[in-house]
């Protein structure tokens, strides 16, 4: 392969892999507080189907955006809310989200698009959402890093009880959480949308669950948590390239990075030397 | 800890009546077709039973592996394995199969279960096997497995393994004489519901009264007790081999009772909605009956709504989604001011 094809794999895998970084930042959060939102699938989903919604009625790029970053916090309200004010399972409510967003998606297409299928949104495309991926990220870890928001944050997740006796509203950072990370997911799914100027339904294919394991294999750190995103981007690039090859059996190539990721997972666990530590804390019937 | 999924299942239907009125132009027809529709022909009451038979095996699948103590979230995976290996095995036994006629129909149909169990048992002992020698969780490797394999298998549906003869994204249909018998045709309804049936009651009864179903549960509740007990290590094993084994023969249930051919993407989220019908049951094999119908109802309700009446297939998701968001919640009953724990 000649050098100008490798930095344009490298590129391509920046772009693949930066909306699955954004989402995983966000998802940081949520386990941050302890309780991990396996909804940015559904997030992300809502998010690319209200930005494409948004982007062809308006007309307007930023707006549409805007609208994949607020429909996206909605899902994570909604998971929040569950999970805290009614105390239902953060994981199964994250289920939830996920079934909900294609369903509802599908739903409101046809009611206002009259298709279930495709809306182009050509005003969505060109925008300049890599700039606006890396800011969002940016603020993400600054904010879980270096704000008193972010230590207090892993306070609750770590020692609900003694951030409780120390005054917090546990509940509150929880909610906030699952808020940022809603918001992220959707904005990371009005990009998958303006990249290719439409919202075609699941197009969020699998990355939002690919976002959670790039939590995992990160170590549940913001440098890690990025540098697997964009292995796995790097991944997704590369059997999109291959794809392009004559007779190429897609759906093989749709299911490689799933199953690379499992892989990824099972040796990362083999080769850190701290075992899980059970299934314990998950709530089961 | 059985919770009360009765708020859960109203809130549904609540928002399948709301959705009714605001978006149907005749919302009395859609209303009449959503909710009393799969009620009112023989045809459809036995399509609701026919669809709730693979769904409530998914179910029980789903339970049997929470008891244990494990959440396989790979049953949309193992079910299209199992309606595949199910379809190879009838498809090699038909006329033009390589066993070509060999085996009698009820050989060929058991080999068929068999094979469905058996590779869909092994996709989740891959899971299993994984998480007891490296600790990768089994939540997150039977979804990626799951995904992987079921891409995998669309391809194999849809390419290599696809009838050229047809213009569906399928397999060759199988010989009528190899599918299993139906009660009431043209009613998809088979045998096979009555298979489930004898599978769910045989399971609900191991589970309550055999010592293999109360080491599952004793190990579901707490690991470390059951460890110290003496029980062996291989109860982290074998719950998920039968989780995986029941998605299997749901698939294969899928392909010799309604289908009569594997076709694309067939199995249509039956193993999340197993998840979701174990969770309304409470993992109790004999709830996850009813449980089942209801979300068979859901189903048949909205596609029959959108045939008749205006209103959207899709609606049955929503629904599912509102029951899958309300199932686990146990709110305060009142909050005794912040910050201070019930």
């Amino acid at each position: 392969m000649s050098l100008d094809g490798l930095a344009a794999l490298l590129a391509a895998g920046l772009a693949a892999g930066a909306p699955i970084a954004l989402a995983a930042l966000g998802g940081l959060l949520t386990e941050a507080a302890g309780a991990l939102s396996v909804a940015l699938e559904g997030a992300m989903l809502a998010g690319a189907f209200a930005a494409a919604a948004v982007a062809v009625t308006t007309g307007n790029a930023a707006l549409g955006l805007a609208a994949g970053l607020v429909a996206g916090a909605l899902v994570g309200l909604l998971v929040g809310y569950a999970a805290g004010r009614l105390r239902a399972d953060v994981f199964v409510a994250g289920l939830a989200a996920n079934l909900l967003a294609p369903g509802a998606a599908s739903l409101l297409s046809e009611e206002f698009f009259g298709t279930k299928g495709v809306i182009p949104a050509p005003a969505l495309a060109g925008a300049p959402v890599f700039a606006v991926m890396a800011l969002a990220a940016i603020v993400i870890v600054a904010a879980y890093s270096l704000t008193p928001f972010g230590l207090r944050l892993r306070a609750v997740g770590e020692r609900n009880e003694a951030a409780r006796a120390a005054g917090l509203n546990s509940g509150a950072y929880r909610l906030g959480a699952h808020l940022a990370a809603g918001a992220a997911a959707g904005l990371a799914g009005a990009a998958l949308a303006s990249k290719i100027g439409a919202f075609v339904p699941g197009m969020s294919s699998g990355r939002g669950w690919i976002a959670l394991v790039a939590i995992y294999l990160g170590a549940k750190r913001p440098g890690g948590v990025l540098l697997a995103s964009l292995a796995f981007g790097l991944l997704i690039s590369l059997s999109n390239a291959a794809q392009a090859f004559k007779d190429a059996p897609a759906e093989l190539f749709l299911g490689l990075p799933y199953l690379v990721t499992a892989l990824a997972l099972i040796l990362g666990k083999a080769l850190s030397a701290r075992k899980a530590a059970g299934r314990g804390g998950r709530w089961l019937p | 800890m059985p919770r009360n999924p009765l708020p859960a299942l109203l809130a549904a239907l609540g928002f399948a009546a709301i959705y009714a009125v605001a978006a149907s132009g005749s919302p009395a027809q859609a209303l009449r077709s959503f909710f009393v529709g799969p009620f009112s022909s023989a045809y459809a009451l036995l399509s609701l039973l026919d669809a709730a038979s693979p769904l409530v095996l998914c179910a029980l699948g789903a339970a049997i592996a929470f008891k244990s103590g494990a959440f396989n979230l790979g049953g949309e995976g193992q079910a299209s394995l199992g309606a595949l290996a199910a379809a190879v095995t009838l498809g090699a036994s038909g006329s033009g199969g390589f066993l070509g006629g060999a085996v009698p129909p009820w050989v060929a149909l058991c080999l068929a279960f068999a094979a469905a169990a058996l590779a869909a048992a092994l996709l989740a002992l891959a899971s299993a096997l994984a998480e007891r020698w490296t600790g990768a969780e089994v939540l997150l490797t039977s979804f990626l497995f799951s995904q992987a394999t079921l891409l995998a298998v669309d391809w194999a549906v849809s390419g290599p393994l696809r009838d050229p003869d047809s213009n569906l994204l399928a397999m060759r249909a199988i010989d009528t004489g190899l599918l299993l018998p139906r009660l009431a045709p043209p009613a998809p309804l088979s045998v096979g519901a009555f298979l489930a049936l004898a599978i769910v009651l045989a399971a609900a009864y191991l589970l309550k009264r055999s010592r293999h179903g109360y080491e599952l549960r004793l190990h579901g509740q707490n690991p470390a007790f059951s460890r110290a007990q003496g029980f062996g290590s291989s109860i982290e094993l074998w719950p998920l081999l039968l989780s995986g084994a029941l998605h299997g023969l749901a698939g294969a249930l899928l392909v010799a009772g309604t289908a009569g051919r594997a076709v694309k993407g067939m199995t249509g989220g039956i193993g999340w909605n197993g998840i979701s019908v174990a969770l309304v049951a409470g993992a109790d094999p004999l709830a996850a009956i009813p449980a089942s119908l209801f979300f068979a109802w859901l189903d048949a309700g909205a596609r029959n709504s959108s045939i008749v009446a205006d209103l959207s297939p899709d609606a049955s998701a929503v629904m599912k989604a509102i029951v899958l968001f309300l199932v686990t919640a146990a709110p305060r009953r009142r909050r005794s001011g912040k910050g201070v724990r019930a």
